[in-house]
């Protein structure tokens, strides 16, 4: 990327030393688009893990695991709107009010933050 | 072609498909299956924790919880199979979907289809509500799933948007729920709710209700800290502090899988277009419930339900369906929508005989008349028309509609066109 281009020399021309890291673990984040064939119409995906047959949120058909998986992902998602952008979820037409409960319940049980905290009663 | 391997698949479990599966069996359709995207079949009264339900279908008093649990039970016992956590993910054929659960994708054909899929609160986002999007923001039934099925916690002040009868139902999920109302804002001049169900839920707890009034802004960071209220006759404006909003009412068809089958909607309901057996536009489909009238009572859906399935029963014994186009049932301002929104047959029984409407303001004292070109086919007086109540219309005898006319027009006589 352009930017990350700039950043690099920027940096080395203020004297910062940059080396390149082989164990680099890249962050990938899911494919959110309708362009390719989405988690809860691969038979393989849900016959190896039935969570990604599990439809959550019905707008944006977002499956159990793809809510899961966001919360464990290189950058976890900690928070209800980092699920939100991670995977759709609660952004549909309905804006949560079938599932609203269940993801917050969902997104408590994997990050481990109470959820008071998800639900921003209690500042963290 | 090879047979279908279910009769009729009903799509949602709430009171409307499981009475539409209960009857269907209970006739005598042999295969009947009922799928629901949700982990418990029941629909809304799952969540619903007040009394009220099951009086007109059931003939007691129950609570939601209850009322769903029972009618699980009765569609089960019934041999309807129930496929719970399985959604309908699309249409692959006149008669057939495709079906996405934690056992894979499959797709299952039916001889017929009965849409029962509900509907759900207008969200803030859809109300165009303006403002910062902190936590805190709700509808009502996402409300009562936080208190009554998990146990969440929901903050300690809320604003209610909304002054009708579910709006009373989230005063008192508040309550329970550990939070106090302090305040409920309608842009009607009046609530809309009956003054004794008001008197338990809000008027006893002193919750101030902002007549003629909209929230214009919503106030916070990462929670709700306060919400804008517009006074609609003066402009003037007033914070209130809260920490969540509940949105209620204003229904929505859930008419998602109705629209993706090309069905033909009805722009006042947002629903698909039904007839007095409550036959969809496509051959086969039928669809019942709040589906068709959003929002009637639980036991009003379930009724519906109940009367789909014998049109579903007189479409498989005969495999006829309405060759003519269905008349359409339209409304003029201020009333809003009318169910069932099309006739087919004139002498055809409606669900429980009657249409239900809604009207968007109040009118007192209204004589309601139904159309058809220049000559008023039924007509009878109210003494109050109030928004978001039922309107029933018991037009006994539909013989005078000319199949051939024009469109069926509800309208208020007086009103200016």
């Amino acid at each position: 990327m352009a930017i990350a281009e700039y950043v690099v020399e920027t940096l080395a021309g203020a004297g910062l030393a940059l080396r390149r890291r082989d164990t680099f673990q890249r962050a990938r984040l899911p494919d959110l688009g309708e362009a390719a064939v989405r988690p809860y119409q691969r038979a393989d995906l849900i016959a190896a893990n039935g969570d990604y047959g599990r439809i959550v949120c019905h707008c944006e058909r977002v499956t159990r695991g793809e809510i899961l998986d966001a919360t464990r992902a290189t950058i976890p998602a900690r928070t209800l709107d980092g699920v939100r952008r991670r995977t759709r979820a609660l952004l549909g037409r309905c804006q949560g009010f079938y599932c609203f409960a269940e993801v917050a319940e969902l997104v408590a049980g994997a990050t481990g933050e109470p959820l008071p905290r998800l639900l921003a009663l209690e500042t963290p | 072609v090879s047979e279908p391997e279910i009769d009729v698949l009903v799509v949602g479990g709430g009171p409307a498909g499981l009475a539409a599966a209960l009857e269907l069996r209970r006739v005598g359709v042999a295969r009947v299956m009922v799928v629901d995207r949700e982990r418990e079949a029941g629909g809304v009264p799952r969540h619903t924790a007040h009394t009220g339900f099951g009086l007109r279908d059931l003939h007691r008093l129950l609570s939601g919880p209850r009322y769903a649990a029972r009618y699980v039970a009765l569609a089960e016992a019934a041999g309807a199979s129930l496929r719970t956590g399985t959604s309908v993910t699309a249409w692959t054929g006149p008669c057939a979907v495709g079906l996405t659960s934690a056992a894979g994708v499959e797709t299952a054909r039916a001889r017929a289809i009965v849409l029962a899929t509900g509907c759900r609160e207008r969200p803030r986002a859809a109300r165009l509500v303006p403002g910062a999007r902190p936590a805190g923001v709700f509808t009502t039934g996402t409300l009562q799933q936080m208190v009554y099925l998990r146990r969440q916690p929901i903050g300690r002040r809320a604003v209610v948007v909304g002054a009708e009868h579910v709006s009373y139902s989230a005063v008192q999920t508040l309550a329970h729920g550990g939070a106090t109302a302090v305040a409920m804002v309608t842009e009607h001049p009046r609530h809309q709710t009956f003054a004794a169900f008001r008197w338990v839920a809000a008027a006893r707890r002193g919750v101030p209700l902002l007549t003629a009034a909209c929230v214009t802004r919503i106030i916070g960071r990462r929670r709700v800290e306060a919400v804008e209220v517009t006074d609609l006759a003066g402009g003037g404006t007033r914070e209130i502090a809260c920490d969540t909003v509940v949105f209620t009412g204003d229904w929505i068809p859930d008419h998602e899988l109705a629209r993706r089958g090309g069905l033909a909607m009805d722009p006042a309901t947002r629903a698909p277009r039904v007839d007095e057996a409550l036959r969809t536009s496509a051959r086969g489909v039928f669809a019942a419930g709040n589906l068709v009238h959003p929002a009637e009572a639980a036991d009003v859906a379930a009724l519906g339900g109940r009367h789909a399935a014998h049109g579903v029963l007189a479409f498989l014994d005969r495999g006829a369906w309405p060759q003519r186009a269905a008349l359409p049932v339209l409304c003029e301002p201020p009333l809003a929508w009318a169910s069932p929104s099309a006739i087919v047959d004139p002498r055809a029984p409606l669900p429980r005989g009657r249409f239900l409407l809604r009207t968007s303001a109040f009118r007192p004292r209204a004589t309601l008349e139904l159309r058809q070109d220049d000559r008023v086919l039924w007509q009878r007086r109210y003494r109050t028309l109030v928004p978001t109540r039922p309107i029933r219309a018991a037009v006994a005898d539909l013989s005078a509609v000319d199949p051939h006319g024009g469109a069926l027009r509800f309208a208020l006589a007086g009103e200016p066109p």
